[in-house]
């Protein structure tokens, strides 16, 4: 009884021991891990604070201006102006769409092509259908304000000239 | 028993005087020790005297086990306390791991002595104004370098202010230790690696970077490197905001916390563009601009011409100081104002209840004190009302004015403006702007003063002192730190606020300032075009004018108030230059809100009702007529 208890208690005493053992270098690895890690964050950190004094840079507000000069006309930018502060009453509702719901992608196409002689065979084209919905018809009778009209507008009621060429900022409402 | 203990007893008995009792007694007589006259004793009374003898060789017995028991267990009780003691103590460590944080264990830890950490510097929407970026430091350790001739020769190549002969005499004079560069980038670096030379070695450096470029230079000031070591060097402030604030853009408690200022760089840019433009087109020396929220006083933008590199301050300073490119003309720069004062004097006396707006002012002139002259710049009626003396900007109207005030009510209404203090504001440069005074204020002084010379502020005194005239009448002090606090105790009453606001919106509307007029933000203001002093003393130069306009915008509930001045402007489109305010610090101000205003957010507002079709826009007046 008693060799039993000795055997029990030496048989803990090595599995205690062994899994100290175990957890020290456990600990030991965790602690190596971290280390690395943390060299690992400040070197990140690093990092993105040189990508953010990079980022700075590269928008610090002379080369940005610099920059608008230089792509200005292609893509319409310009500093803001008082004027191009516009009116919620000042933009149209959208028009109805000129076909059915089906057709609807085409028409579009059809309707941003600019020059009349593609817009008359739609016209024409549009009684044809028995299906097509008197829409149309009405969009045609009364076009939606053009944007350019009522920017127009608005500048003549604040007194401020208009400018030569004005760049859409609201591309696709029109 | 044995004979022999017998007789031992006796013997001792005997032996006579020994104690009744006592251990001692007991262990002399032995263990079965019996004493003679006992033996006699039992046997008289025919008890077995062995049987007595036995029973208190018991009792001996008893009494010494008890005293080794009492003994033991005293030593049981240490052995217990002890061990107790130390397996408490590994519970409670236990206990105490186990309820802690998990913290990690520190990486690495500095062995400087100094702290080389600097906080990042924002604007207030984040923008990036100045920050650190990792770069080497060159030096060189001679005693083990291979081949310093070489070495010398390769680094001179690769940077070309070395000279490879004073620094081969420098690696060959004895000396251990040598700084090369202070600064070097990373291709330069792997050049200088590729030397090969052991005697050379870098040391890691944060510099301090403003990406923003020449933007809010004045503002930022600028860093230099203070104590150097091979492994960080300390970084200081050197002017600006990074000197005013040193402490705390170097405390490592605050060190990951960016400073935010007040500053928007988009509104800084475009008024420096403006102003730039300005000194352009009417030839100036330089310019200032302030553009500050008229309720806190936060700077929305600080602009000063000519403008400098904070990653490249210039330091040698030749002539005069204040023309420098470092020198900040708006808070740093003290000048005569000019007529942009007749503001402060007309809000003096109407908050003095001396006049109200449609009172009568003479203004005949010219006016003659000792050997003093004032009169007006143009031909006036004799008498005006007090609100056309400031949309005409008549000096002698101003005069008798601040005549009827005194120049104690004088001296203590700026002062409580703030003009005759130097401003609070978080710049390093700012301490020294002390506004100059008159030595003794006497009566010349005080009509000089009520038409803006004679004393001597910055453009930002003027600003934070009409923030606090048009909001209302509460003291402003101007700050460049965003989140700045409710206004200070009131200046003048908001029934005096808001008759000023009226007379700054006709000196805009019909007076001096018509150039300035940005249509749709109702701007009032007042111009004020106020002569030189003569560098070398003996009076003022005609020719050389400080073209001030200070307003605010929207007038009827002011939000900004901006103050621009130009120095030596004049306007050289019409046949005989023109240097009043009206028509260079106007114009100027008119483009500065036009720029501005939409970044800001500020839509301009129609005068006049657009007819029914857009019935939400709300129509302001604000200001009659």
């Amino acid at each position: 009884m008693r060799s039993l208890l000795y055997v029990g208690a030496l048989a803990l005493v090595a599995l205690s021991g062994a899994w100290a053992y175990r957890v020290n270098y456990a600990t030991l690895d965790a602690l190596a891990r971290v280390e690395a890690l943390q060299s690992e964050i400040a070197a990140e950190r690093e990092a993105i604070a040189v990508l953010r004094a990079e980022w700075a840079w590269l928008n610090r507000p002379e080369r940005l201006a610099r920059l608008a000069a230089a792509f200005g006309d292609e893509l319409g930018l310009r500093p803001m102006r008082p004027a191009d502060f516009g009116t919620v009453a000042a933009v149209a509702y959208q028009p109805p769409p000129p076909h059915g719901p089906g057709e609807r992608a085409e028409a579009v196409a059809r309707a941003e092509t600019p020059d009349p002689p593609g817009a008359a065979p739609a016209a024409e084209a549009a009684p044809e259908r028995p299906d097509a919905p008197a829409a149309p018809r009405m969009a045609r009778a009364e076009p939606a304000p053009k944007l350019e009209e009522m920017v127009g507008a608005l500048h003549l009621a604040m007194g401020v000239p208009l400018p030569e060429r004005r760049p859409l900022r609201l591309a696709g409402l029109e | 028993m044995s004979a022999g203990e017998t007789i031992e007893g006796v013997w001792s008995e005997v032996g006579g005087d020994v104690p009744e009792d006592g251990a001692e007694e007991g262990r002399r007589e032995g263990a079965g020790g019996a004493r003679l006259a006992d033996v006699i004793a039992a046997r008289r009374r025919g008890d077995d005297p062995n049987a007595e003898a036995a029973s208190r060789r018991e009792a001996l017995r008893r009494r010494d086990a008890a005293e080794a028991r009492r003994r033991a267990r005293w030593r049981l009780y240490l052995l217990v306390a002890a061990f107790v003691m130390a397996y408490g103590a590994v519970a409670g460590r236990m206990a105490v791991i186990a309820a802690s944080e998990p913290e990690e264990p520190r990486a690495v830890a500095s062995s400087e002595m100094f702290n080389a950490v600097r906080a990042e510097i924002v604007d207030r929407r984040g923008a990036l104004l100045a920050t650190n970026l990792p770069v080497w430091s060159l030096y060189a350790q001679p005693d083990r370098m291979v081949d310093p001739a070489r070495a010398a020769k390769a680094l001179a190549e690769i940077f070309p202010d070395l000279d490879a002969e004073a620094l081969e005499r420098r690696f060959t004079d004895g000396r251990r230790f040598l700084w090369i560069k202070r600064t070097i980038t990373p291709a330069e670096r792997v050049a200088v690696h590729d030397i090969g030379e052991p005697g050379l070695e870098f040391g890691p450096r944060e510099l301090r970077v403003y990406p923003a470029g020449h933007e809010a230079a004045h503002v930022l000031g600028g860093a230099k490197f203070g104590k150097e070591g091979v492994r960080a060097a300390e970084i200081e402030g050197r002017a600006g905001i990074e000197l005013a604030l040193d402490q705390r853009l170097r405390d490592p408690a605050r060190a990951s916390e960016p400073l935010r200022l007040s500053l928007d760089l988009r509104v800084q840019r475009a008024f420096a563009d403006v102003l730039r433009e300005a000194v352009k087109t009417f030839h100036a020396k330089g310019a200032a601009g302030v553009l500050m929220e008229a309720r806190t006083g936060e700077v929305r933008a600080l602009v000063s011409l000519p403008d400098f590199d904070p990653n490249d301050r210039p330091t040698a300073i030749s002539g005069y100081a204040g023309d420098h490119p470092t020198f900040n003309r708006a808070a740093q720069g003290l000048y005569e104002l000019g007529s942009v004062y007749k503001t402060f004097t007309a809000a003096m006396v109407l908050e003095a209840g001396l006049a109200g707006p449609e009172t009568m002012v003479d203004t005949t002139g010219p006016m003659y004190w000792g050997r003093f002259r004032i009169s007006d710049f143009h031909r006036m009626p004799q008498r005006m009302t007090l609100s056309d003396v400031l949309v005409e900007s008549s000096n002698t109207g101003t005069a008798r004015l601040a005549l009827l005030a005194g120049a104690r009510r004088q001296q203590d209404f700026l002062g409580a403006l703030g003009l005759l203090e130097t401003p609070e504001i978080e710049l390093s440069e700012a301490a020294g702007a002390e506004p100059l005074t008159p030595e003794r204020w006497s009566e010349i002084s005080v009509m000089t003063i009520s038409y803006g010379h004679g004393l001597a502020t910055t453009p930002l005194h003027l600003a934070a002192a009409y923030a606090t005239l048009v909001n209302g009448g509460e003291r402003v002090s101007p700050t460049l730190l965003a989140g700045a606090g409710a206004p200070g105790e009131r200046v003048v009453s908001g029934e005096t606020s808001r008759e000023l606001r009226e007379m700054l919106r006709r000196v805009v509307t019909e007076g001096t300032g018509r150039n300035a007029e940005a249509p749709g933000y109702f701007l009032g203001g007042k111009t004020g075009t106020a002569e030189k002093p003569k560098r070398h003393g003996g009076g003022y130069d005609r020719d050389k004018v400080i073209a001030v306009f200070a307003g605010a915008f929207p007038i009827h509930e002011p939000e900004y108030v901006i103050v621009v001045a130009l120095d030596e402007a004049e306007d050289r489109s019409g046949p005989k230059p023109r240097r009043t305010s009206g028509w260079t610090a106007a114009p100027t101000t008119k483009a500065a809100i036009e720029r501005i205003a939409p970044i800001l957010g500020l839509r301009p507002r129609l005068a006049p009702a657009p007819p029914a079709e857009a019935p939400q826009v709300v129509v302001v007046g604000g200001v009659r007529r």
